[in-house]
């Protein structure tokens, strides 16, 4: 069934369509910082605490959890939100994504000489590379909130250069919250108060 | 003298399908059904007939074992629709 409308009907139409579809990828975008966020800081606390009361070293194995539980919950998550509303991809989300996947690759690298090199400062280059994504993502959506935490996750990371050894984990663990959570939460509460 | 307004974009849920791959890389018949609270069957035929016209290209997959009908709009859909919008700005004078 075909519907015409007059001038008027068809600019409100386009204008409510963009809104609602812009509304959407707000939405979406705020799940994997909150993902990855909530589970960087878990597995940075895991970290500290078993490290902490047992000093065997070889809970920084721990760190894998970030990626592997990460995924799995943004898939699990990420399914049953798409069987609902269906699948879409922007052109800014897939540009977004490339970025994230090479900045995740240049993270795991990091891990190889994390483990071998002594002194090596892992924390403070994670940390940078994250703040630096977050910020990207903020610069290209246009986002004051995000390029904000991702500048104040910049400076947090140069604390890292001088608070080394198992107390980074703390400061590594406020530096997601930071980064991550906070505009996770922002992002998710001004789509929900835009679709209200 | 104005412009005369695309008929093929001149339908309400043609022009909201349009609206909504403007704005998009690429979205699935799912997305498009629940942008636009169309039935599957209507969208389904108008998705044809912008399929037709040239203005989006429509990709069958398989997601799992489930069937995935992706859609995009294309650079003569994304031109159009851009000479639509003028063409109703000129109408409206704004």
């Amino acid at each position: 069934m075909e519907k015409n409308m007059n001038e008027k009907e068809s600019l409100e139409l386009i204008t409510r369509m963009i809104d609602n579809t812009r509304k959407g990828m707000e939405k979406n975008a705020a799940l994997p910082m909150l993902i990855f966020g909530y589970t960087s800081i878990v597995t940075t606390l895991a970290v500290w605490f078993a490290v902490t009361k047992t000093e065997n070293y070889m809970f920084h194995l721990l760190w894998i959890a970030i990626p592997v539980i990460g995924w799995l919950l943004y898939g699990l998550l990420g399914r049953a939100r798409t069987r609902r509303g269906g699948i879409s991809q922007s052109h800014m989300g897939s540009l977004i994504g490339r970025i994230w996947i090479f900045l995740a690759g240049v993270m795991m690298l990091c891990m190889v000489p994390a483990f071998m090199l002594r002194g090596f400062p892992a924390s403070f280059i994670m940390t940078l590379l994250a703040a630096i994504g977050v910020s990207c993502t903020g610069l290209l959506v246009r986002y004051a909130p995000l390029v904000i935490c991702g500048i104040l996750g910049v400076l947090t990371s140069f604390v890292l250069l001088w608070v080394t050894g198992i107390a980074s984990m703390v400061v590594l663990a406020a530096a997601f919250a930071v980064m991550m959570v906070l505009p996770g939460h922002i992002l998710h509460h001004a789509a929900n108060k835009k679709s209200e | 003298m104005l412009n005369q307004l695309d008929p093929l974009l001149h339908s309400e849920l043609r022009l909201a399908v349009m609206s909504v791959l403007i704005a998009l890389e690429e979205a699935d018949f799912v997305y498009l059904q629940e942008k636009t609270g169309a039935s599957s069957g209507n969208l389904s035929i108008q998705l044809d007939k912008l399929q037709n016209a040239g203005y989006i290209e429509i990709e069958k997959t398989y997601k799992g074992k489930k069937p995935r009908t992706v859609c995009r709009i294309t650079q003569k859909g994304v031109e159009a629709f851009r000479a639509y919008v003028e063409a109703l700005k000129g109408y409206l004078d704004v």
